[in-house]
């Protein structure tokens, strides 16, 4: 076995070291598992959310599409360099209160207390399950395929590996071991992406040489409106490919449960300074090198393969097996936490909450840990047969995941005025609307996005929603909200989520919450609802 | 700028500096907000720790 070959490996091993190394924490409680205890800090927050954002998108997709549109495929980049600073200011702080002011785990179950009704947990937890998965199986073929193409092993045997390690570690470590790989996987991402950036520019002649060359082969590289100005003048889609990773990021159930597992919520201070820098120092670079392999390898036949191929061209084996982890873990980093949060909405918002609501807190841990298992199992084999389009389907599930809960999660922490009408509207007209606009190529009819679409049709069917319905939030939820809200008194020792055996508002909401006792003495009156 | 076309340079490259303007001015936001509650917490005498 080559050298190159072993230290991919040796990456591979300590991804799963870390989930067994989480494991016996893992499996103390249901909040440790999925929510890992609520006590992420400000750094794994922040990396770890933007890591599980970009997906193997980054540096397979996004450097594809910036190799075949020129600088229109940076409005992504611009989108996406600021998706978790939009993120963490607009939902954060309020986010981490009111989930734990309503006693929530998932995100979906969150919306359910939060708007008071079973419907939404539904709807949510289909369009969830769904396209989580599509979107979780999307990223095994493209860790099947840059496995296969990194070690030389069968397409099948690659899956099986990659995949096997991802779902292994997973199951044992749950949230927190995806959410501090996560955060590893970013720094590695980092690391490789820059590395690649210094060796590469400086060949092309820096920024400006670049852009010269790309001049000279042709003009239209360089305009904001694509190759051969084929979206000229179509503000929509130039919106759309903004906003789809500015704000969608904020409907992203497995990207906002980040929020839920801040330590406290004034976590989001430093949270959004290391989104700040992070972002900026790493989103650009990719769409950069797929801009240099016009002028470079102008003649390579699978875009998707631009930055494998410049890293094989620009360094040496073991410097690129290094390197090309990195584009792994750009993938596990999103792969693991879709499974993560697909699994917990089967076991607590579908298993817990309709099929057995007596469930022991062993009982939900195993089903979540089965749910997982079977899942990726299931991805597996599905993966084998190669669906095309990988990318294409990523980009899909999460523009609908996008317009389904983007409102909805605004909505929780900003409109005291939403009701659950308006909820189920917004769910189900963003999803609806961005199907629609991708299965009959409306964006080429009409020049609007299929995420602005999406998004500006769920606004109005929430508003319209909220203006029909005639069920106001109960005066719990609204006290919740009011409390959750920035500059308000809450105790210092809920904020910081320290547990049951400190505080005593937090002991009486887990009373209520696990057994249904009359609660006394209690701080929060919000809590008379919480806890399904 | 860069050799990039005018519009191009202008309506891409300030992009990061405006994001990083947004991340401080939200460091900033939420430092003063923790800085009043935690004085109102002081003034009401919850415990504040």
């Amino acid at each position: 076995m080559n050298l190159d070959i072993i230290i991919f490996f040796i990456y591979l091993l300590s991804m799963l070291g870390i989930g067994l190394y989480f494991t016996r924490r893992a499996s103390t409680s249901p909040d440790h598992y999925l929510l890992g205890d609520r006590k992420l800090g400000a750094p794994v927050t922040a990396i770890s959310m933007q890591s599980t954002s970009m997906s193997g998108f980054m540096f397979m997709g996004g450097p594809a599409q910036a190799f075949q549109e020129g600088w229109h495929a940076l409005w992504y980049a611009i989108g996406d360099a600021g998706g978790s600073i939009v993120n963490i200011s607009v939902l954060g702080k309020r986010m981490r209160r009111l989930s734990q002011l309503l006693g929530s785990l998932s995100p979906i179950e969150y919306l359910e207390n939060r708007f008071e009704s079973v419907a939404i947990r539904v709807v949510g937890a289909v369009i969830a399950i769904v396209f989580l998965f599509s979107y979780a199986f999307a990223q095994f073929i493209a860790a099947g395929k840059a496995l296969e193409a990194m070690s030389g092993f069968s397409y099948e045997w690659a899956l099986i590996i990659g995949v096997g390690i991802i779902i292994t570690y997973t199951v044992a470590g749950g949230y927190l071991a995806v959410a501090v790989s996560g955060f590893i996987q970013g720094v590695i991402m980092f690391i490789g992406v820059t590395a690649i950036g210094i060796m590469v520019l400086p060949e092309v002649g820096g920024l400006t040489g670049l852009n010269e060359s790309l001049r000279s082969i042709d003009p239209s590289y360089l305009s904001i409106w694509g190759k051969d100005l084929i979206y000229y003048g179509q503000w929509g889609v130039i919106i759309g490919a903004v906003l789809i990773y500015a704000i969608g990021y904020m409907g992203l159930p497995h990207v906002v449960v980040r929020h839920m597992s801040m330590e406290k919520p004034n976590t989001a201070k430093q949270a959004v300074l290391w989104s700040a820098g992070f972002n900026q120092l790493f989103t650009f670079t990719p769409y950069i090198l797929g801009l240099s392999a016009i002028v470079i390898m102008p003649t390579i036949s699978d875009p998707e393969m631009v930055i494998p191929e410049l890293v094989y061209t620009f360094f040496p084996g073991v410097l690129s097996a290094i390197l090309l982890s990195a584009i792994m873990a750009a993938i596990m980093s999103t792969c693991d936490s879709l499974l993560m949060q697909a699994g917990t909405t089967l076991s607590r918002d579908v298993y817990h909450r309709f099929i057995n609501k007596r469930a022991s807190q062993k009982q939900v841990l195993l089903v979540s840990r089965l749910c997982i298992l079977i899942g990726g199992v299931i991805g597996i084999i599905v993966a084998t047969y190669q669906p095309p389009t990988v990318f294409t389907l990523v980009v899909f599930a999460f523009g609908v995941l996008g317009n389904t809960f983007l409102v909805p999660y605004i909505a929780s922490v900003y409109s005291r005025k939403a009701n659950k009408v308006g909820v189920l509207c917004a769910m189900i007209g963003g999803s609806v609307t961005n199907i629609f606009w991708e299965l009959f190529s409306l964006q080429g009819i009409t020049g609007v996005h299929p995420f602005l679409a999406g998004l500006i049709l769920s606004v109005m069917a929430m508003l319209l929603g909220n203006l029909f319905g005639k069920t106001p939030p109960s005066s719990p939820v609204l006290e919740a909200f009011e409390l959750a809200k920035l500059n308000r008194d809450i105790p210092k020792n809920l904020e910081k989520g320290i547990h049951e055996g400190l505080a005593i508002e937090a002991q009486n909401i887990t009373k209520f919450i696990r057994n249904k006792e009359k609660v006394t003495n209690i701080a929060l009156p919000a809590n008379a609802k919480m806890g399904r | 700028m860069f050799g990039l076309p005018v519009e191009t340079a202008l309506l891409m490259l300030p992009w990061p500096l405006i994001w990083i303007a947004l991340g401080i001015f939200m460091f900033i936001k939420f430092g003063r907000e923790e800085k009043h509650e935690a004085q109102r917490n002081v003034e009401k005498g919850d415990d504040a720790k």
